[in-house]
């Protein structure tokens, strides 16, 4: 029996169950998880009839555009220009995504300007005020308080190093004393990896139950790929939650419940994740019969 | 850039209709044609695909993750990506998928009944999830799923209807045997 097969009986998937996905996979509103499940079961003997489906629901798709009307809204002339400098390999700063969603829904404002204007985006900043700064006048120093500025140089110098050099030493004292370690209290729960990792990756997952921090900590774990980030879910009834971003020696989050299955670990789109995991976990950990 | 200046109206008009913002719209329409651009070797004409459909569907893609990630705050969807999409094409829409009109598409989708016409625009305009739409139109899931699946086998059968070539007509005098159209030529 194929994995695919085991995995069918699993979820009681049937073919008229796929049948269904095709319409949404051509309208582009699949989930991740249907349009794997859909991917996967094309490849198969049984599923593979369902490609001509596809196909033709693909094209059916791409022609609905066709029966919109025209909106009152043009392209600035601007966007062929940048477009064009971008694929000649220069680059012109144009109007970027912007990073937070606005507080209302779409269509409430509606950007209407004179053909050939740039657009103005909602999330244009207001001009801010450009306060002018009185020049300073420069003090004359009393000859009294005059000084060898080549020593006075060296001094501070010497003396910012020293300072320096006892601020590390009394830091790393103060962290190495103030490491939150393994006592009887914390639980270690072990991590499940998708993929070996190299030899040398250390990684251990602590729950302490009187804080109910949870706590990643890893050394030489490979950086994620560029323009990617590590992202940590806490996987419960209702589905993942995002924890937050890894960082280069781990991660700690509060649980706020117990009701946490499972700690999983994907590779997101930087700097923000996603919403939802778009990728299969690299690292999965069983929260189950945590203390709360 | 021909491609551009031939498909950015329409680009624009259906990344305007999903976003509202026409600054967004115009960012959707800037990575497509970047995708465009990055992916032209991987456009294999020969299978029937269409290249208008190729990239409005890059673009359809672009704007629904837009719009879901920076506006609806929801989770992404995952459209097909440049494998899936070289499917072969079947046969019957080799010749129409590229040759549609706007007054053909308009009265196709004036045959769907309503429901299925309003499933549809709420998946391909709005990137609302099966699960989305039977909670907005307080149906079942599997009603939405029917109705999505119906109404774009209805949408193709009369595309396709709609553009075929006409069945080439009689002769509407008859013809001599010079070749010339109108003259009886008689055998008197």
């Amino acid at each position: 029996m194929s994995t695919l097969e085991q995995a069918d009986r699993l979820h009681h998937r049937d073919h008229a169950y796929y049948e269904e996905l095709v319409s949404g996979a051509a309208l582009g509103i699949l989930t991740p998880d249907e349009h794997a499940e859909l991917m996967a079961y094309l490849d198969t003997e049984r599923g593979a009839v369902l490609r001509d489906d596809l196909a033709e629901f693909v094209e059916v798709a791409a022609a609905l555009p066709l029966a919109l009307d025209p909106p009152d809204v043009q392209p600035s002339a601007a966007l062929r220009d940048r477009l064009q400098a971008t694929i000649a390999g220069a680059r012109i700063d144009g109007p970027a995504i912007p990073s937070a969603a606005p507080t209302h829904r779409p269509g409430l404002q509606r950007t209407s300007h004179p053909a050939g204007d740039a657009p103005r985006s909602i999330f244009d900043a207001e001009p801010q005020e450009v306060v002018a700064v009185a020049p300073v006048t420069p003090i004359e120093r009393h000859p009294r308080f005059a000084t060898n500025r080549t020593l006075t140089r060296a001094l501070a110098a010497v003396l910012l190093v020293a300072l320096l050099a006892a601020s590390a030493f009394g830091g790393y004292q103060w962290a190495e004393r103030n490491r939150p370690g393994p006592d009887d209290s914390m639980m270690a729960i072990a991590l499940d990896f998708a993929t070996p990792m190299p030899s040398d990756v250390v990684a251990d997952l602590h729950y302490d139950p009187k804080t109910s921090l949870l706590m990643l900590s890893t050394r030489n774990m490979p950086a994620a790929p560029a323009d990617h980030v590590y992202q940590v879910w806490l996987i419960g009834e209702d589905g993942p939650e995002s924890a937050g971003m890894m960082g280069n020696t781990g991660f700690a989050t509060m649980m706020a419940s117990s009701g946490y299955k499972e700690l999983a670990i994907t590779v997101e789109p930087g700097p923000d994740g996603s919403p939802a995991p778009t990728t299969a976990p690299i690292v999965v950990a069983s929260l189950e019969g945590l203390p709360s | 850039m021909e491609l551009y200046d031939r498909y950015h109206r329409i680009c624009f008009a259906v990344s305007y209709r999903i976003l509202h913002d026409a600054t967004m719209a115009e960012e959707a329409v800037q990575d497509t044609f970047l995708q465009v651009w990055n992916r032209a070797s991987t456009f294999d004409r020969d299978r029937g695909s269409n290249v208008r459909g190729w990239i409005l569907t890059i673009l359809h893609h672009r704007s629904i993750d837009f719009r879901r990630r920076h506006i609806d705050r929801g989770p992404g969807l995952v459209a097909l990506d440049d494998v899936d999409y070289r499917l072969a094409v079947p046969d019957a829409w080799a010749e129409v998928s590229a040759t549609l009109t706007r007054d053909q598409v308009r009265a196709a989708i004036a045959t769907l009944p309503p429901e299925q016409r309003r499933a549809i625009e709420l998946a391909y305009f709005d990137g609302m999830t099966h699960g989305e739409i039977a909670a907005q139109e307080d149906i079942p899931l599997g009603t939405v799923k029917g109705r999505l699946r119906l109404g774009l086998k209805k949408l193709s059968t009369e595309l396709r209807t709609l553009a075929a070539p006409p069945a080439p007509s009689q002769p509407q005098s008859p013809i001599d045997h010079t070749g010339r159209q109108g003259e009886h030529v008689g055998t008197s």
